[in-house]
C-alpha cells in the first residue's frame, strides 16, 4: 500500500516537472519570469494528496472516567484543524458519518464506515481518560489496526498535535509540523508560540530593538538582532531557558540576519570589516568568521542556508544596481544570479527539501510587497499572495509544504502560515507579529 | 602480744570498713545536655556534661573532666555520650544531634584565552560550573551554567564569574592583561570627555543629509551639506569631536535590506567626510534601517513624516571638542538696507 503511494507520488512529481520553455520577459513592474499554472499544479500536488485522493475520518473522541469536557472539546478541534492544516489527505465532514463519536475498537463497525456516503479510507477515533488519550487510527477497508497508542498528558493540546503527526507519518511518512513552533518579534521582544498561534510565550526580554529572530532548524536556539549595545549586533539564546548563549562581538560595523544552518554553523552579514555589508559563516558561537563575498560598496545581505545540502546559501545582493536573489557555495564560489525581475526582491527561504526558494518581492518604488516561489530547477516562479496589503519575510515550515509569512492585511503586522501553493492563508498571532522563524 | 593483737584489730577494723566502705559508696551519676538537637551543615553545638562519684569520664570514648562543655561542629548527625565509671558501676547518658545536610555548593571555573591581549584584540572567557543554575559576570550579563564569550578590554581587566545554584554560590576569576597603544589616535585628553559648549555648536552646526529611493549616492545637495559639515568638524575646537553617523531608510522592504541600506548611507557619507581630511577614527557608523522610519507617502525631506525625510544619515555628537576661549565678535545689527 505504501509503497504504492509512493509510487505515485514520484510518478505525479515526474509529471509536473515536465516544464515548458521557460520564457524571460524583463518589465520593471510586472514579475514575469516563467510564472505558471504548471508550477502552481506542482506545487498543490505537494501538497494537497500527494498520494492520491485518500479519505479520512476523525470520530469525535468521546469523554471515559476522569476527563473533562473541555478537554475533550479542545482534543477534537485540535486534531481536525492539525489535519485539515497538514493538507495532505481529504477530511471527511462529520456530517456524513453514522456516528458522531466512537471511543473504543470495540465498537467500531468497519462497514458502517466504508459504506457511502462517507466511504473512508481510514478512520481516527478514540477516548479521553483521566491523564491520558486511547487513540486509534483504522485502516476501514482492510480493517486493520494502524495506531492504538495511549497518550500521557500534560498538555491536551500538545498530545493532539501527536497524534496528529502520528497519523501523518504512519500513513504518508511525512514529518508533520503540528508539534513546530514559530519564533516572531514584537519589535521589543523576541516570543515563540505553536505553528497555530496558542502557547505564545515571551523567550526573549530584549527591550532595545529586537528584529530578526531565526531558529535554529532543531529549534534549540534563537540568533536576533538585538540594539542593546547601541548599534545592531547577533545575540544568541537558549530556547529551552530563554539564556544567553555566548556569541562573538563585533565592535564596529552593521550584522544582521543571522542564520544556523543544521551542522550548527552560523552565516550572517555584516559590514564589521567593510563599508558595506558582506556575508559571513562561522562556528555556532561567531568565532572563526569566514567572509564569503567581497564587493566594497555593495549590499551582500540576507543569507539562507539550503537546508537540504548544508552547503549552499541563497542571499540577497545590489551588484546590479537594484536587489535580486543570488545563490553560491558555502565558501563563497559559484555564485549565479537566479532571479531576474528588476523590482525589489527580498528576504529569501531556502526550503527545507532544497527544491524551492520564497522570497519577497515588489515592483521598484512600491510600497507593498507579495511573497513569491522559486522553483530552482526550473527558475519558474509563482506569486504566492496577492492583493491583500503587504505580505513579507517568509519561513519555511520544516515539512517543505507550508510558509509563515508577515502581512499587515489586518492594518496591523500579525504572522501568518499558508500552504506553498498560496491556498490556506491563516492568521496565526492575534498581538502582533513580524519576521516568523519556523523550526521543529 | 598484747600490742600484735590491737595492731591486727585495727588492720581488721580497717579492712571491714573498706570493705563495708566499698560496698556502700554512692553509685556514680552522669547527665549530657546538647544545645541543639538539630543544626544545619556548619552550625555549631555546645555539648554539656555534668557526673558526680565518676572516676573515669569518658565523652565519645575520650577522657574528661568530670564536668564541662565542648563545642562541635559535627559534619553529620552525631550521638553524643557521656560515661562516668566508678570501679565497675558506670553511668550513661547520650543525646543526639541531626545535622541538616544541604545541597552541594556549585563549583566553578574561568579561564582567559590569551591572557595577554593587544588593544582592539579578543579574549575568549570559559567556563564551566557544576550544580549552578546561571553564571552571572558582572558588565557582561547572565549566561548559562557552561559557555563562553569575547571580550575586547580597552585596560587590563579582571572578570569575575558567579556560578549561583540552590546550594549557593561559587566565584572563579581570570585576568586579561591588555598591552600595546590604544587605538584612537587623537589626543584622548581632548576627546574623552562630553563637552557641553561644543556638543550645541555641533547640533546646530552640522546637518543630516538625504537620499533618493533604494540609494546611497550622494545628492548635490547632501554633497554641499557634507562641505558644510566638514567645515565645521575641521575648524579649531572641534577638530576633535567625535560622532556617529547614523543611517536611516524609509519602511518600504524588509529590515534586514534596510539595515544594510542604511549602513551603506551612513558609510557613504563617512567616506565623503575623510576625503574632506577628517580622521577616520572620529566617525562610528551605525545603522538603524527602517526602524525610526515614519512616513506613510514619499513627501519631501523638509515634511515629516514622510518617506523623503526617513531616508537619511544624522550625525551625532559623541564627545569631545573644546570650550572657545575668545568668544566670536558680537554679531553686527542686520543692515537694512
Amino acid at each position: 500500500m505504501k509503497q504504492k503511494l509512493i509510487f505515485l507520488f514520484v510518478l505525479a512529481l515526474l509529471f509536473s516537472s515536465i516544464a515548458p520553455p521557460i520564457k524571460y520577459a524583463h518589465q520593471d513592474g510586472q514579475p514575469s519570469q516563467a510564472t505558471g499554472q504548471n508550477l502552481k499544479d506542482k506545487l498543490t500536488g505537494i501538497v494537497v494528496n500527494p498520494g492520491g485522493v485518500q479519505r479520512l475520518g476523525t470520530a469525535d473522541f468521546l469523554s471515559g472516567l476522569g476527563a473533562t469536557p473541555s478537554d475533550v472539546a479542545t482534543f477534537n478541534e485540535v486534531l481536525l484543524n492539525d489535519l485539515k492544516f497538514a493538507g495532505v489527505i481529504d477530511i471527511v465532514g462529520k456530517s456524513l458519518y453514522p456516528k458522531k463519536g466512537l471511543s473504543t475498537p470495540a465498537e467500531f463497525k468497519p462497514e458502517e464506515w466504508a459504506a457511502d456516503p462517507v466511504k473512508l479510507d481510514y478512520l481516527a477515533f478514540g477516548r479521553l481518560v483521566e491523564g491520558q488519550v486511547e487513540a486509534h487510527l483504522y485502516d476501514v477497508k482492510t480493517k486493520d489496526g494502524l495506531i492504538s497508542k495511549t497518550y500521557r498528558v500534560d498538555s491536551i493540546r500538545k498530545v493532539a498535535h501527536q497524534f496528529a503527526d502520528d497519523i501523518l507519518k504512519k500513513l504518508f511518512n511525512i514529518d508533520g509540523i503540528a508539534s513546530s513552533k514559530i519564533a516572531f518579534t514584537d519589535g521589543k521582544n523576541i516570543s515563540i508560540m505553536d505553528y497555530d498561534g496558542f502557547g505564545q510565550r515571551t523567550l526573549v526580554r530584549d527591550g532595545s530593538y529586537a528584529i530578526l529572530p531565526s531558529l535554529s532548524p532543531d529549534g534549540s536556539r534563537l540568533a536576533y538582532i538585538s540594539y542593546k549595545t547601541g548599534r545592531p549586533t547577533i545575540e544568541v539564546h537558549s530556547t529551552s531557558d530563554g539564556l544567553p548563549l555566548g556569541f562573538a562581538s563585533f565592535p564596529r560595523g552593521t550584522t544582521s540576519s543571522p542564520q544556523y544552518s543544521s551542522d550548527g554553523r552560523i552565516a550572517f552579514a555584516s559590514s564589521k570589516d567593510s563599508d558595506a555589508m558582506e556575508i559571513y559563516v562561522a562556528n555556532s558561537d561567531g568565532n572563526r568568521a569566514r567572509r564569503l563575498t567581497n564587493n566594497s560598496g555593495t549590499i551582500d545581505t540576507s543569507p539562507r542556508w539550503n537546508p537540504k545540502t548544508g552547503k549552499q546559501l541563497a542571499f540577497i545582493s545590489d551588484r546590479t544596481g537594484v536587489p535580486q536573489v543570488y545563490i553560491m557555495d558555502d565558501d563563497g564560489t559559484n555564485v549565479q544570479r537566479v532571479l531576474n525581475e528588476g523590482g525589489q526582491a527580498d528576504s529569501p527561504a531556502w526550503s527545507p527539501d532544497g527544491q524551492f526558494i520564497a522570497y519577497t518581492w515588489r515592483p521598484s518604488g512600491a510600497g507593498s510587497s507579495d511573497v513569491y516561489i522559486m522553483d530552482i530547477a526550473t527558475r519558474q516562479i509563482l506569486q504566492l499572495t496577492r492583493g491583500n496589503g503587504s505580505n513579507e519575510a517568509p519561513s519555511w515550515a520544516p515539512d517543505s509544504r507550508h510558509i509563515a509569512f508577515q502581512s499587515n492585511r489586518t492594518g496591523r503586522w500579525e504572522v501568518w502560515i499558508m500552504n506553498i501553493d498560496g491556498s490556506s492563508e491563516i492568521q496565526v498571532s492575534k498581538g502582533g507579529g513580524r519576521s516568523p522563524s519556523w523550526a521543529r | 602480744m598484747k600490742e600484735v593483737l590491737k595492731k591486727l584489730m585495727i588492720l581488721g577494723a580497717v579492712v571491714v570498713w573498706a570493705i563495708v566502705a566499698s560496698a556502700c559508696a554512692k553509685p556514680p551519676k552522669a547527665q549530657l545536655t546538647v544545645s541543639k538537637n538539630q543544626i544545619k551543615q556548619g552550625e555549631s553545638v555546645s555539648v554539656e556534661w555534668k557526673t558526680q562519684n565518676a572516676k573515669e569520664i569518658l565523652l565519645n570514648g575520650k577522657k574528661v573532666g568530670s564536668n564541662g562543655t565542648e563545642v562541635y561542629t559535627p559534619t553529620d548527625s552525631t550521638t553524643y555520650e557521656i560515661v562516668g565509671r566508678s570501679g565497675k558501676k558506670e553511668a550513661k547518658d547520650s543525646k543526639s544531634v541531626q545535622v541538616e545536610v544541604l545541597p552541594a555548593g556549585p563549583t566553578i571555573t574561568l579561564t582567559a584565552d590569551p591572557g595577554a591581549i593587544s588593544v582592539g584584540a579578543q579574549s575568549t572567557l570559559r567556563w564551566s560550573s557544576q550544580r549552578a543554575e546561571r553564571v552571572e559576570i558582572p558588565g557582561l550579563g547572565t549566561f548559562g551554567p557552561s559557555g563562553e564569550t569575547k571580550v575586547s578590554p580597552t585596560q587590563s581587566s579582571t572578570y569575575t564569574a558567579t556560578a549561583k545554584g540552590p546550594g549557593g554560590e561559587a566565584s572563579a576569576s581570570a585576568r586579561v592583561t591588555v598591552t600595546g597603544d590604544p587605538p584612537i589616535k587623537i589626543d584622548p585628553t581632548r576627546t574623552d570627555v562630553v563637552n557641553s559648549a561644543a556638543e550645541a555648536r555641533f547640533k546646530t552646526s552640522v546637518r543630516s543629509i538625504f537620499f533618493d529611493f533604494d540609494k546611497s549616492d550622494l545628492r548635490d545637495d547632501a554633497k554641499s551639506t557634507l562641505d558644510k559639515n566638514a567645515q565645521f568638524l575641521t575648524s579649531n575646537g572641534n577638530n576633535t569631536i567625535v560622532f556617529n553617523i547614523e543611517g536611516n531608510c524609509d519602511p518600504r522592504g524588509s529590515e534586514e535590506y534596510n539595515l544594510a541600506l542604511g549602513d551603506k548611507r551612513a558609510n557613504s557619507a563617512k567616506t565623503y567626510l575623510v576625503g574632506k581630511g577628517i580622521d577616520p577614527s572620529r566617525m562610528d557608523v551605525i545603522s538603524n534601517g527602517k526602524r525610526n522610519s515614519k512616513g506613510k507617502s514619499e513627501g519631501d525631506p523638509t515634511i515629516i513624516p514622510s518617506w523623503a525625510n526617513d531616508r537619511r544619515a544624522d550625525f551625532i555628537y559623541v564627545r569631545g571638542g573644546e570650550t572657545l576661549r575668545t568668544q566670536p565678535p558680537p554679531t553686527t545689527p542686520a543692515d537694512n538696507k
